[in-house]
């Protein structure tokens, strides 16, 4: 085997599995990075989480057919996402009874972030903040984040029928909440 | 909600009673139902104000769910396009 070829994986040099590392995972950084920030506890937990996550696909990256790679990445982060949490509390995925990082409630916003937020934001945060941790979730994965069905469905370990239904259901709650601001039909 | 509204479900409009709408409205607003169904769906709205008005409120709220995401921080995701393109360049050094 020459110095280029990697371990494990005959006649897959070096610098191919480096070309299809840059084609198939670093376009995927931002989306990884804004999941990481919806499941971790803090943003230093939600960096070691993508980087993590960047590793094994490095590793895992000769077995990978190619096909849906950001379920496939998705995958992969809610593995290492087990682990990290095996390693420091319980893991939030599936059994998940507590909100983590309250993207959008973060401490101390400026005074120029208060002034310019719409009222309409201020009440989707308020409907959010009153779904259930795993309505929450899915919620803002699919609505904020713009995952998939699918793509949730991996990431959460559980069916599409299941994000399906979880995201009908805070849809619905969040509609009968904003449907007490009067304003709620006139803001946009 | 009124009885007479419980009964004004259950009645066809545009072919489909708002009932059966009420269970597809957001596969249809999220392009997850098939031609026929969604065509179903479409003409539904068009003919009842109640549905169409409860559409409008999803679609306000999927907008402004969309909207809620928070630009990310550029520090952390420059310290992990770097890591990236070291494992990208020089990978086998973390076999």
């Amino acid at each position: 085997m020459s110095d280029d070829e990697i371990p494990g994986l005959a006649k897959t040099s070096r610098a191919e599995i480096g070309d299809r590392f840059d084609a198939i995972v670093v376009p995927e950084i931002d989306v990884l990075y804004r999941v990481a920030r919806s499941i971790s506890y803090n943003a230093s937990d939600a960096e070691d989480l993508v980087q993590d996550t960047l590793l094994r696909a490095f590793r895992g990256l000769g077995r990978f057919d190619g096909r849906y790679p950001r379920a496939w990445l998705l995958t992969i982060m809610r593995n290492a996402h087990s682990n990290q949490h095996r390693r420091q509390r319980p893991t939030l995925l599936r059994h998940d009874t507590t909100p983590e990082v309250d993207r959008r409630n973060p401490p101390a916003p400026s005074a120029e972030d208060v002034a310019t937020a719409s009222m309409a934001a201020a009440w989707v945060a308020d409907a959010l903040d009153h779904l259930s941790p795993r309505l929450r979730q899915v919620a803002e994965l699919v609505d904020v984040d713009g995952l998939t069905y699918d793509e949730t469905a991996a990431l959460l370990d559980v069916p599409a029928g299941t994000v399906t239904s979880r995201l009908h259901r805070a849809r619905r709650r969040m509609r009968g909440r904003l449907e007490r601001h009067p304003d709620f039909r006139s803001e946009h | 909600m009124r009885p007479s509204d419980v009964v004004d479900m259950f009645r066809r409009k545009g072919g489909t009673r708002c009932v059966e709408v009420g269970r597809r409205i957001q596969g249809f607003l999220d392009g997850g139902l098939d031609a026929d169904a969604a065509a179903k769906v479409a003409q539904h709205l068009d003919a009842c104000r109640r549905c169409g008005l409860s559409a409008d409120d999803y679609r306000r709220l999927k907008s402004a769910l969309n909207e809620a995401a928070a630009p990310l921080p550029a520090e952390p995701l420059q310290r992990l396009r770097a890591f990236a393109g070291e494992l990208a360049a020089n990978g086998t050094r973390y076999e």
